[in-house]
């Protein structure tokens, strides 16, 4: 059943991305425990905007958990505490009545702060450009049945595939490392026979782009996959590490 | 073929050779003539992404925007259920004519007959393309490609990854950009809306869109253009979209002169969670793929507030299974919804609302175990659990329609050209494929068709049929269009007044879903298009936006967008008032057999109404592009 | 060859493998080196047999030693190359409100520190068996010259060594709780069923290994207050 729960929240605001940034205080009342914690934004945000005060701005879109648009670190967790969750489907009965709610932007030298909550996570781009497809051309194609799929190599792909690009990974890692997404693409691609022909230059193009974007490397902390809103795991960077050493022998 | 001028340019010859024919006829552009075009698309969902890809690596200099921080987040990335092809894998009859007949029908026979034979004929081509991607769909132990089925078939022809298949093939997709923006084909601008088209000569040459992050205005001028930015549903406000989704681009195009076909046929999802609270910002589609193996019921009594697992089988309701035996709760997505509605209206919806239904999986569960369906929904009961904090595997999930897709867009010629030469529209943005109605697992078929396969066909007979004048992005139009964009900028920004945007928007959203949603008449379209204007107006008078237009400004972009909605919600509604008959997702309340199915006119209206702008607050004028059936023969839609 | 390579020096895939395979040489050395001076329980004859036996093939012994040494300059050298990166990238210690989600531990943050403590170690270490002028007086117990026994007996009488020696084999211990399992995943070994039992076992390992090394002084210590050894 819904409650109505009033929460103080301590925000970072930052007008944009050379100025420097604070954290702000405001009072959140009335606010429904069904809702999301990004509605729970929008209503501060109108509250806000009624006074005058610019919103709070952050990234969102589909707001079902798909996009990978949204994203900030809540009491100190990427996306908030509760396991495989994005923020926009963090729902506030997670909270309680009266709790304090502290709201930073992901940070980590990859993802400059654009403003407030909202940071440039383009460097993922750049690192599929590098080779994180399949180099085939409209209309190459072979009929879908040629090459069958075992059922656990599509299985494994599919699970890697499932990353969003929200970039928690990089957010709760504490060397800010982006081996979990980049090891998931890698791995999709790497374990389907489609993939084989590109194999080795996509891990080495693709850790090379990842480390020229200035993030961290890997300490295996596995903060990555506790955070990672889609339950991507660390296997992937086992997988892409074996790859990448395979790749670096045979150079 | 033409009427009012309007020139589908459908090719002759029998149907299944149209597209074979036309492709031969087509003027071609050399190899090494195609870099020197310049191609701008806006959009990177499943239609602009396929056709920026694809028409880069034939050489073409292409141009790519989007709103979001990458062309992967759009919202093509929410599709869950899957994708239709007539691959006919599971040997139960299926076949590029069946895909056919099956979407025409389902269109409500408003959809041409041409393109809606192209598209199930691109169909299979489609999904070869995206397995060598490496799209992982669904596979089979013997490592083939396995298929589920999906509302308004009888075969079983949709490819799935998981719930998760318009994010699957919007990264094939996405990536196959990504490679063509490496070899520098593609230039990527991410974070820019498009405000408006350029139009020099009378040929649509460029766009002005705004760079959300420093807010400035730039120009952009190409050869031709594409708009590929997806549907309009969010004028209801609260819809299955993404909160971006918006009809600016098209709008913006529709007043520069092209004209915006059929702005009524929006669909109405109907396994959706229902709305809970007035801070809701949007809705959650539960797929349809879980109407496979749910049972949609209510109560036989009215107001029965025992749990579900009190109401014994026989006093529960499986309304659809009764109403059309053969399809069960698989009948097309208008249908089921207006039936939950019907129920609701009757007194039988459950929740706390009554503005509900059950979709149960008790027998389904039963019958497969629950690892079964925990395989195949794994991640929707987990999502609806998340929102409802319901466990669906006990409690049946409660469902109620929403507004999730918009048919109508604007017009396309066969060639997906709109009148306005030179602007081509691709995907949910025009008007083409799905009639009055889209069937499941169509759109993405349709957005990956028109972009991988139709368009770099068809842009290049456009391009060799055409001369362009060399311009620059200084030219005077642009300089125009960009002046007239920040005077819109600047107006929102000095209004200053009480109410914000999203409050506008959701009194026009609501206003929009009580008139012209589910069921619509007469006197409520009547009420709508005086109420509109009003909103309008006060918009423009109390309007508050915060900030300045030189820097990220969230709410600016929606005011901007809302703006567009108000204008754009007026044509809706009265494309809605013309069309006095019942055809797939538009349901006039008058126009209905007596047991409430929707009653066609096919002497009058068996027509695509196309809208020609004629000003704010003047009546528009209705092109109609008369539509002709020789294959698939009128006949009322029957799913008993 | 050295310019088809360097893009690898700069990979920190690459770097962090060097640190794996270095690291699992290292361990390697560090368990034959436990087993090794267990045989102090053996008695005196035992022991300083163990040490000839060692010190006979002096060449067999060099080309272990460079490769020791080899390994330890690599490991120790990216380490501290990969740690400087990493303070760069705006990681750690970033939020206002400091906390995880459960996985990263006291261990993993520390092993720069732990590392390190070992390397200054390392130097009174040799400095203390292996380098430095053996006297009589330092190998004799009760009058009785017993060499390399003798020498660690009476090292560890000193209750100062004895701490530093304890604080040292506990940094290792807690250097591999997480470098054993580490390793496993940087070289690529990843299996659904084997890596969470690696996972343990590393933390497992890591404490046996620390509990080990600890036998030794304090075994000394308690035999020493009981009269000390027989000789
Ligand atoms: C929840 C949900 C589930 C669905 N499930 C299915 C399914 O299972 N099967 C199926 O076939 N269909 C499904 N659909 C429908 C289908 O997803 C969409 O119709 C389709 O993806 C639209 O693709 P598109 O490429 O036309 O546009 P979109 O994916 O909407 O992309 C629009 C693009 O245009 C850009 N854009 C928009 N406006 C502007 C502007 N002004 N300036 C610059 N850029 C702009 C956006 O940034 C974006 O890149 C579903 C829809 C929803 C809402
Ligand atoms: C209680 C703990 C320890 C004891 C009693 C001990 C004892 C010894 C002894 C007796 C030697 C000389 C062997 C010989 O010359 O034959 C030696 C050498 C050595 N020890 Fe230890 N050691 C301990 C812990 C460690 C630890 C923790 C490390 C490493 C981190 C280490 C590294 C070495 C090295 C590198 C040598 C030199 C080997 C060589 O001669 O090449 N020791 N140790
Ligand atoms: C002497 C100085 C040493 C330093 C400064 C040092 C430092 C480090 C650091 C910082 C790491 C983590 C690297 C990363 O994950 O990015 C590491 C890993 C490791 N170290 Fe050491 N270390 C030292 C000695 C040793 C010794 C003596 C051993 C073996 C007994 C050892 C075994 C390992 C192992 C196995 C790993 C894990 C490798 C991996 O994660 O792949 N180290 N070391
Ligand atoms: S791996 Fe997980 S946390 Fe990282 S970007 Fe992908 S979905 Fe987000
Ligand atoms: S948390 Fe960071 S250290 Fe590696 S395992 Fe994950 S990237
Ligand atoms: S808004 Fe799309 S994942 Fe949260």
């Amino acid at each position: 059943m819904s409650r109505k729960i009033n929460l103080t929240l301590k925000v970072w605001r930052q007008k944009n991305a050379s100025s420097s940034g604070r954290f702000e205080t405001y009072e959140a009342k009335g606010i429904d425990t069904d809702a999301s914690f990004l509605e729970m934004l929008d209503v501060v945000n109108e509250q806000l905007e009624k006074r005058g005060v610019e919103p709070i701005a952050f990234d969102h879109d589909c707001r079902e958990g798909i996009c990978g648009m949204c994203g900030a670190v809540v009491n100190g967790m990427a996306h908030g505490p509760e396991k495989e969750t994005t923020l926009c489907q963090l729902h506030m009965r997670k909270f309680k009545d009266g709790d304090t709610i502290t709201i930073e932007p992901w940070r980590a030298n990859g993802f400059p702060i654009v403003r407030d909550l909202v940071c440039d996570r383009s460097a993922f781009d750049r690192i599929i450009s590098a080779g994180g497809f399949i180099g085939v051309r409209t209309g190459q194609a072979p009929e879908a049945h040629s090459v069958p799929v075992g059922k656990d190599k599509a299985d494994w792909a599919m699970d890697a595939a499932e990353c969003i690009g929200c970039g928690a990974c990089v957010a709760a890692c504490p060397n800010a490392s982006a081996m979990l997404f980049v090891s998931a693409k890698v791995t999709h691609l790497n374990v389907l026979p489609q993939g084989q022909p590109e194999k080795n230059k996509r891990v080495l193009g693709m850790v090379s782009q990842m480390d020229a974007e200035g993030f961290g490397n890997c300490s295996n902390h596995y903060e990555c996959e506790a955070a990672c809103p889609k339950g991507i795991s660390v296997k992937n960077i086992a997988k892409m590490n074996r790859d990448y050493l395979a790749a670096a022998i045979k150079a | 073929m033409s009427s009012n001028g309007l020139d589908s340019r459908v090719p002759s010859g029998p149907i299944a050779e149209k597209w074979t024919r036309h492709k031969f006829d087509m003027k071609l552009v050399n190899p090494a003539n195609k870099r020197k075009y310049t191609i701008i698309c806006v959009g990177t969902g499943l239609a602009g992404a396929s056709a920026s890809a694809s028409l880069s690596e034939l050489g073409y200099k292409v141009k790519t925007f989007c709103i979001q921080d990458s062309p992967r987040r759009a919202h093509s990335i929410a599709a869950q259920g899957g994708i239709n092809a007539a691959k006919n894998y599971q040997n139960d009859g299926d076949s590029v004519y069946r895909l056919f007949y099956d979407t025409v029908k389902g269109g409500d026979f408003r959809a041409r007959e041409a393109n809606v034979y192209r598209l199930a004929e691109l169909s299979v081509n489609i999904i070869d393309q995206c397995v060598a991607q490496g799209v992982p769909f669904a596979r089979e132990y013997g490592g083939l490609l396995d298929n589920r089925s999906f509302g308004g078939a009888q075969v079983s022809r949709t490819f799935y990854a998981r719930g998760q298949t318009g994010q699957q093939l919007l990264l094939g997709a996405y990536s196959a950009l990504m490679k063509e923006v490496a070899k520098k084909g593609v230039e990527l601008y991410t974070r820019r809306e498009m405000l408006d088209i350029i139009v020099i000569d009378g040929k649509a040459r460029g766009i002005v869109v705004r760079n959300l992050i420093t807010g400035k205005l730039e120009s952009h001028v190409g050869d031709a253009v594409i708009l590929a930015t997806g549907g309009y549903g969010n004028v209801f406000y609260l819809s299955t979209n993404a909160k971006a989704c918006n009809v600016t681009a098209a709008w913006r195009a529709h007043k520069k002169g092209a004209y915006f076909a059929n702005p009524c046929y929006t669909q109405i999802h109907p396994t959706c969670i229902p709305v809970h609270g007035d801070y809701q910002s949007k809705l959650t589609l539960m797929s349809e793929s879980l109407r496979n193996d749910g049972r949609i019921w209510v109560p036989k009594k009215q107001g029965d507030t025992r749990s579900p697992d009190q109401i014994p089988d026989a006093e529960r309701d499986y309304y659809l299974e009764r109403k059309y035996p053969s399809f069960g709760n698989l009948a097309p997505r208008d249908i089921s919804s207006r039936s939950a509605k019907e129920q609701c209206d009757a007194g039988r919806g459950v929740g706390s609302t009554g503005q509900a239904v059950y979709l149960d999986f008790r027998d389904a569960i039963n019958r497969l175990g629950k690892d079964v369906i925990e395989a195949r929904y794994g991640n929707l009961f987990q999502m609806y659990d998340r929102i409802v904090d319901n466990d669906p595997y006990k409690v049946p999930m409660m469902i109620y329609p929403a507004v999730h897709y918009t048919m109508g867009g604007l017009w396309v010629d066969y060639n997906l050209m709109s009148n306005l030469p030179g602007l081509h529209v691709l995907g949910e943005a025009n008007f083409s494929d799905h009639g009055a109605n889209r069937l499941g697992a169509s759109a993405l078929m349709q957005g990956l068709a028109d972009g991988y396969f139709v368009i770099p066909y068809t842009i290049g007979h456009y391009l060799a049929s055409n001369k362009f004048e060399p311009i620059g992005a200084d030219h005077a139009e642009c300089k125009n269009a960009e002046a007239e964009a920040k005077k819109r900028i600047d107006t929102l920004l000095s209004i200053k007044g009480k109410r914000t945007v999203d409050d506008f928007h959701r009194e026009l959203g609501l206003l929009c879903w009580d008139k012209c949603g589910m069921g619509r008449n007469k006197a409520g379209l009547e009420e709508a298009l005086q109420k509109i204007p009003a909103i309008r107006e006060e918009f423009w008078s109390n309007v508050t936006v915060v900030g300045s237009g030189e820097e990220l400004n969230q709410s600016l972009e929606r005011a901007g967008r809302v703006a567009d909605f108000l204008e754009f919600g007026e044509l809706m509604v009265r494309d809605a008032l013309h069309r006095e008959e019942s055809c797939g997702g538009h349901f006039r309340e008058e126009h209905q057999t007596e047991d409430g199915e929707a009653k066609r006119d096919d002497a009058n209206f068996c027509y695509a109404g196309a809208w020609e702008f004629s000003g704010i607050g003047s009546t528009p004028n209705l092109h109609k592009e008369q539509l002709e059936f020789n294959e698939v023969h009128l006949a009322t839609r029957s799913y008993k | 060859m050295i310019t088809k390579l360097a893009p690898f020096f700069r990979s920190s895939v690459f770097k962090k493998q060097l640190v794996a395979i270095t690291g699992l040489i290292l361990v390697g050395f560090i368990i034959v080196h436990l087993a090794g001076n267990f045989i102090i329980f053996l008695g005196p004859d035992a022991f300083n047999h163990y040490s000839a036996t060692l010190h006979a093939v002096p060449e067999l012994l060099w080309i272990a030693r460079v490769i020791l040494i080899v390994a330890a300059i690599v490991h120790i050298y990216f380490t501290i190359v990969l740690t400087i990166e990493n303070r760069k990238s705006g990681g750690a210690g970033r939020y206002a409100v400091k906390t995880t989600h459960g996985e990263t531990n006291f261990a993993k943050k520390f092993m720069i520190l732990t590392g390190l403590l070992l390397f200054f170690f390392l130097f009174l270490h040799l400095a203390d068996f292996t380098l430095g002028e053996k006297t009589v007086e330092q190998t004799t117990l009760k009058g009785v010259d017993l060499g390399l026994y003798g020498l660690v007996w009476n090292s560890f009488l000193n209750p100062f060594r004895v701490v530093v020696y304890l604080a040292a084999v506990w940094c290792v211990g807690m250097h591999l709780s997480h470098g054993i399992q580490s390793m496993f995943q940087s070289i690529g070994f990843y299996h659904n069923r084997y890596t969470p039992q690696i996972r343990s076992a590393s933390l497992v390992l890591g404490a046996v290994i620390a509990a080990g090394f600890s036998l030794i002084p304090v075994v000394i210590i308690v035999r020493h207050l009981m009269g000390g050894p027989t000789v």
